[in-house]
């Protein structure tokens, strides 16, 4: 593969995968570090460009990668700049997405505000689709608990 | 109750905190792929254990943490290195920079021991290295070219003594420490020192009043820290200490009874809620029993894992994530009494039930293989399956301290171990006592260098798995 080649892919590949792995990794870490765990993950995927077609399922190992790339930045996830007053929004959600585990927060975000199902998410996690259930259902437990308002 | 939030409504707020985060560019990527040292790929079956637990049931039990257990230490052994029966690996290490000051007697994490205090590297250049001796007193030093240099930090008047070390950023570091502002044990105070200016200036907080001593300490970020103490009053009551606003006010909760300073092995902290704290409390056949005790809610409560019936002892942990646990213990030796002989090294994974908040705890020792004869101190993990540990190799009983420093690295999340070349610009050392990884990868490693009289001076000697600046 020529180098020119090399670069359409990978700028398709980052088309295709970023989105994914920035939702995921927002949804863990907030926006900040997120975005340093996708371009961790990114930045290793060029290095080794070459040999990830050893790799089933490359977003979720490059999630993995992400993880351990920014690992001991123990910082509570931050989200950024507070929604917009104007829209109405739960005052205390932030706090209590933050409140939750990481697995936790991460699959509440991708179901219930991405969209994705729970089987997408265990085969982006690595884990069964029973697994990510339980973490949706205790998760919404929690987040009825601490909003003290009626959840899906 | 508030008005319902309708499933729109929540994925529409949702959505909006996910928007927040910027994109990366494939051009971004690759300049920073550019811009570091090259990276080791790592199969998916070691990065991403995903399609091992699908076809295993034990191993989908086990999703979440895992927990070493180490070490042997064989008597009478006089074998030269090459007989501990571990291949050297090619991982790179460097010899970093000394560090000299009389009266060290081992470097390892024992309490008591006229040892360095701790080792904390925040970033993949900056450490800093907090020593406690009788000859020198508290010290605390800071390295920003890779622990080629050292500068010693002043630390406010009135310290007597430092006990532990948490850095959480370059420029960010707690230490433990008791402080004398007047003269006498009366007016001693237990407080805990704080810098956001790498060491310029110090805040100083005090911990309640009734904690009699410290012990370990772990920080998350520039508010949260636990620290492990004793209440006076009747006996030593373990407590855990935890603040959440940078030490200006604390909450003091029970830690396992028994779980005293003397038999704590480390505390380590993954979140501003999650904290693991091990050790040993007594019991058992060999009269004390491995303890692994885990808070999920900023240390209110404490609650002790399941482990192995035939650990003794543990000690080093190291966390990747609040989900992903190294720890190292110990079993007893068949080899003779009289002797703190230890057998054996394995992994413990914890049940999936170590990331939910149903309170289901529990370890079991994985099967490694390739650990040798070795009492290992400490361990560092880069990622899940990159891990190292330091400690003590061909340990001979009868003759005193006669080991040598080793370090171990598995690059497959410990089911096999193999020994890191060292330079041999440092020959022989007594042990690996702290290692330290920063965000990023970069490791540490702290050892005692072998002087021909061990009862005299000795000198630090850091390693590094990163070129040094003046390689």
């Amino acid at each position: 593969m020529d180098e020119e080649r090399k670069v359409e892919d990978f700028v398709q590949f980052v088309s295709d995968t970023e989105p994914k792995l920035r939702r995921a990794f927002t949804a863990a870490y907030g926006s900040d570090r997120g975005s340093e765990a996708v371009a961790e993950a990114l930045a290793y995927a060029w290095e080794h460009w070459d040999r990830l077609g050893e790799v089933r399922n490359v977003p979720g190992y490059l999630y993995r990668v992400g993880q351990s790339r920014t690992r001991g930045r123990k910082t509570p996830p931050a989200f950024g700049r507070p929604i917009p007053e104007e829209r109405r929004y739960e005052p205390k959600l932030v706090e209590a997405l933050a409140s939750l585990s990481e697995r936790q927060r991460v699959v509440v975000f991708l179901v219930h505000g991405e969209g994705w199902t729970h089987a997408e998410v265990a085969e982006f996690l690595g884990v069964r689709p029973a697994t990510v259930q339980r973490h949706v259902e205790r998760a919404m437990i929690r987040l009825r608990r601490k909003l003290k308002v009626d959840l899906p | 109750m508030s008005e319902p939030l309708s499933p729109d409504e929540l994925k529409e707020q949702l959505s909006a905190l996910l928007d927040r985060a910027r994109p990366t560019t494939a051009e971004d990527a690759m300049a920073r792929a550019a811009s570091r040292p090259a990276t080791p790929f790592i199969g998916q079956k070691h990065l991403s254990p995903v399609v091992d637990r699908r076809r295993s049931i034990v191993a989908t039990l086990a999703i979440a943490v895992a927990l070493v257990a180490a070490a042997i230490i064989v008597p009478l052994s006089t074998s030269p290195r090459s007989t501990v029966g571990l291949s050297p690996t090619p991982a790179s290490w460097h010899l970093a920079g000394y560090l000299d000051e009389p009266a060290w007697s081992a470097v390892n994490p024992a309490p008591g021991s006229d040892a360095p205090v701790g080792l904390s590297c925040p970033g993949a250049s900056t450490c800093y290295l907090a020593t406690d001796t009788t000859q020198v007193g508290p010290s605390l030093n800071l390295s920003t070219d890779g622990g080629v240099t050292w500068n010693g930090l002043s630390l406010p008047p009135g310290v007597q003594s430092i006990n532990s070390l948490s850095c959480v950023s370059v420029a960010t570091c707690f230490v433990g420490a008791t402080t004398v502002t007047g003269s006498g044990p009366a007016t001693a105070n237990l407080v805990l020192l704080v810098t956001n200016d790498m060491g310029a200036n110090w805040f100083v907080a005090l911990f309640p009043p009734g904690i009699s001593k410290l012990g370990r300490l772990s920080c998350v970020d520039t508010e949260h820290c636990v620290a492990a103490g004793e209440r006076a009053g009747d006996g030593a009551t373990p407590v855990a200490l935890a603040t959440k606003d940078g030490g200006m006010s604390w909450s003091v909760t029970a830690l396992p009874s028994m779980l005293d300073l003397g038999h704590l092995g480390q505390l380590d902290c993954t979140s501003d809620t999650r904290c693991l704290v091990t050790g040993s409390v007594p019991g058992g056949p060999t009269g004390t029993r491995a303890v692994v005790a885990l808070t999920v809610d900023d240390g209110a409560t404490w609650r002790r894992a399941v482990l192995p019936a035939d650990l003794y002892s543990s000690g080093g942990i190291s966390c990747v994530n609040e989900s992903e646990c190294l720890a190292l213990a110990s079993v007893p030796s068949r080899v003779g009494p009289g002797f703190p002989v230890q057998q054996s090294l394995g992994i413990d994974r914890p049940s999936a039930d170590i990331s939910s908040d149903d309170g289901g705890r529990s370890w079991r020792k994985a099967n490694s293989s390739g650990l040798g004869q070795v009492v290992l101190y400490s361990v560092a993990c880069v990622t899940p399956m990159l891990c190292y540990v330091g400690g003590v190799g061909n340990l001979r009983a009868g003759a005193g301290y006669q080991g040598y420093g080793i370090l171990l690295v598995t690059q497959n999340g410990s089911s096999t171990w193999s020994e890191v070349s060292l330079p041999a610009a440092v020959g022989t050392l007594w042990g690996i006592g702290y290692l330290s990884c920063a965000p990023g990868g970069t490791c540490y490693a702290l050892a005692a260098q072998v002087f021909p009289s061990r009862t005299t001076s000795t000198r630090l000697v850091v390693l590094s798995d990163r070129v040094p600046a003046h390689a």
